[in-house]
């Protein structure tokens, strides 16, 4: 489902949208760096803060993504489901060790952790253009 | 109509088929290229020990080949990093440090593992933005954007890092790690083998100052590695002993560190003469030198009457520090010599045995009780060549421990 074509848009270059929604349906909307690439069929999200992401996806683990291709910035939309978290293992690892690489050139590696990965499984991927509506996709 | 339509679709077929052909044959020419860049290094890695050299030719192979513009080596120092090498960088930026942990190359050296780091300009701004700190300019290209870092290891030994960059933003993919794994892998042995050549060398070098060189040439070995127990070789040689006079009185009257300090200043008067004279130091005892010249007599004789010359220097330096001046006394003889290796197994030592060492070490000893500071043997003074050269006065025979006849000897001084 995640093929070749999609990765430089996983890669962290332009930052993506995250929409989750609460138990009582009112959607969140937030900017996140990076979507990880996980494999074929799934991505993951850093969790380095205890946000309203996070929160929302204990009730409700349904969420969307926007992903940039920094090539022509085209859009991508990604319907994904939140499956596990992880909080050790060569995936997690590979997360914190970019976090720690950034963090640590402003001596911010003790701030910056890498709490968990949530790892969501990939429903859909969307090529968005601008004549066709979202929606209309799914 | 549906003529048309299938030709369309075979079209599409053939023109779908062509690209996975040209995607396929990509594929095998970057797979050709990796056997042929590997295969390169193999042998540049064997054919060379220069360190500068060899990660100036990977680099540029890795440019030419790979398309990897921009590279930098750097080697660990303990809780550093620091650029070794680099290519494609305006300023080379050599020996720049970056602490282990620190940014990306720095936590690549921490967890050892490889990172492909790409939208390094974004990022970077989320922290700032997010911290309200400025991220640390690191040694990399003003505006890299994409960045990958392997760690340099053998066995589990870091050696360093080896860093490709770019300034755009998404210019690595999975494959080019692959093949920067395979490469690092090559590199990291190089740089362990050039660093144990150099450990070797200073090796080798310290050990030609326990075991010189001349002395092992004797033995025809190149290397202490190459000499056993019993190894031996027999010859001519001149034996020429040196110890300082009344040395024990002068000696107390210094503390044990200024004595070894004279000691060593005097030591480093006298051996270089030897050398000059195509001599060498046996050995040190204590402050006498026994020294052994392969070649003619007159050596040792011509390096004698120099190292009494050079005592002069030595009193006169030594006067302005307060010290009473030495004397010396030297005994030359020639005759037959075993060099070689002797003790027992763990505890080896490179030496000459012979009676002619003892009769040297004797005609030194006699100098005290003579006039003379420089005693030569009979032996000596039928072999200089060109008597005329030099002052040459019998001044009788003195008895040598263990044997039978009296032993002629004679005082020796340039002719003037």
């Amino acid at each position: 489902m995640i093929g070749e074509e999609l990765m430089p848009a996983l890669q962290g270059i332009v930052p993506a949208w995250v929409v989750t929604t609460s138990d009582d349906n009112v959607p969140n909307c937030t900017c996140v760096s990076q979507v990880y690439p996980v494999d074929e069929h799934h991505v993951a999200l850093s969790n380095q803060f205890f946000s309203k992401t996070f929160r929302n996806l204990q009730t409700n683990p349904h969420a969307m993504v926007q992903v940039i291709h920094p090539a022509d910035n085209g859009m991508w939309l990604l319907e994904i489901e939140h499956v596990r978290i992880e909080s050790d293992g060569p995936l997690f690892d590979e997360m914190d060790m970019q976090l720690a690489a950034i963090a640590s050139m402003s001596n911010m590696e003790d701030v910056f952790k890498l709490q968990s990965a949530y790892v969501f499984k990939v429903h859909s991927v969307t090529q968005l253009s601008e004549a066709q509506h979202p929606a209309a996709t799914l | 109509m549906s003529e048309s339509v299938f030709s369309t679709e075979i079209k599409q077929q053939m023109s779908e088929n062509q690209r996975q052909i040209d995607q396929l044959n990509e594929q095998l020419s970057r797979k050709t290229d990796e056997i042929k860049i590997i295969q390169t290094i193999s042998s540049e890695i064997l054919n060379t020990l220069d360190l500068e050299v060899l990660f100036g030719n990977i680099m540029t192979l890795m440019h030419e080949v790979f398309g990897f513009e921009h590279c930098m080596i750097l080697l660990s120092e303990g809780s550093l990093l620091r650029v070794a090498a680099s290519h494609g960088h305006d300023d080379q930026g050599l020996g720049i440090t970056v602490p282990i942990g620190k940014g990306v190359i720095g936590t690549v050296a921490q967890r050892r593992k490889i990172m492909r780091m790409m939208g390094l300009r974004t990022r970077r701004r989320y922290v700032q933005r997010a911290t309200g700190t400025d991220t640390e300019a690191l040694p990399t290209l003003e505006d890299a954007d994409s960045q990958i870092a392997i760690p340099l290891q053998v066995k589990d030994k870091l050696v360093g890092v080896y860093v490709v960059e770019s300034e755009k933003a998404n210019a690595f993919n999975a494959l080019d790690e692959e093949i920067l794994t395979i490469v690092s892998n090559q590199v990291a042995a190089a740089i362990d083998n050039a660093a144990a050549y150099r450990e070797l060398q200073q090796l080798a070098e310290a050990n030609s100052r326990f075991v010189p060189r001349e002395f092992l040439r004797l033995l025809q070995k190149e290397s202490i590695t190459e000499t056993e127990l019993n190894d031996q070789t027999e010859g001519k040689m001149t034996v020429l002993f040196s110890d300082i006079r009344d040395f024990t009185p002068l000696s107390e009257s210094m503390t044990p560190a200024e004595a070894f300090a004279f000691v060593n200043d005097y030591l480093g008067t006298m051996a270089p003469i030897i050398r000059e004279h195509g001599g060498f130091i046996d050995k040190y005892i204590g402050d006498a030198i026994m020294a052994i010249f392969p070649g003619s007599p007159q050596d040792a004789v011509a390096a004698g009457l120099k190292m009494e010359e050079s005592l002069q220097h030595f009193n006169q330096h030594t006067a302005t520090a307060g010290k009473p001046p030495i004397r010396i006394g030297i005994g030359i003889h020639t005759g037959q010599l075993v060099a070689g290796i002797i003790g027992f197994a763990d505890r080896l030592e490179g030496t000459v045995i012979g009676d002619c060492v003892n009769t040297a070490s004797r005609l030194e000893g006699v100098t005290k009780d003579l006039p003379v500071s420089l005693l030569v043997s009979e032996t000596v003074v039928e072999e200089l060549g060109d008597a005329a050269e030099y002052a040459i006065d019998s001044l009788g025979e003195v008895e040598v421990k263990g044997k039978k006849e009296k032993l002629k000897v004679y005082g020796i001084a340039p002719r003037r």
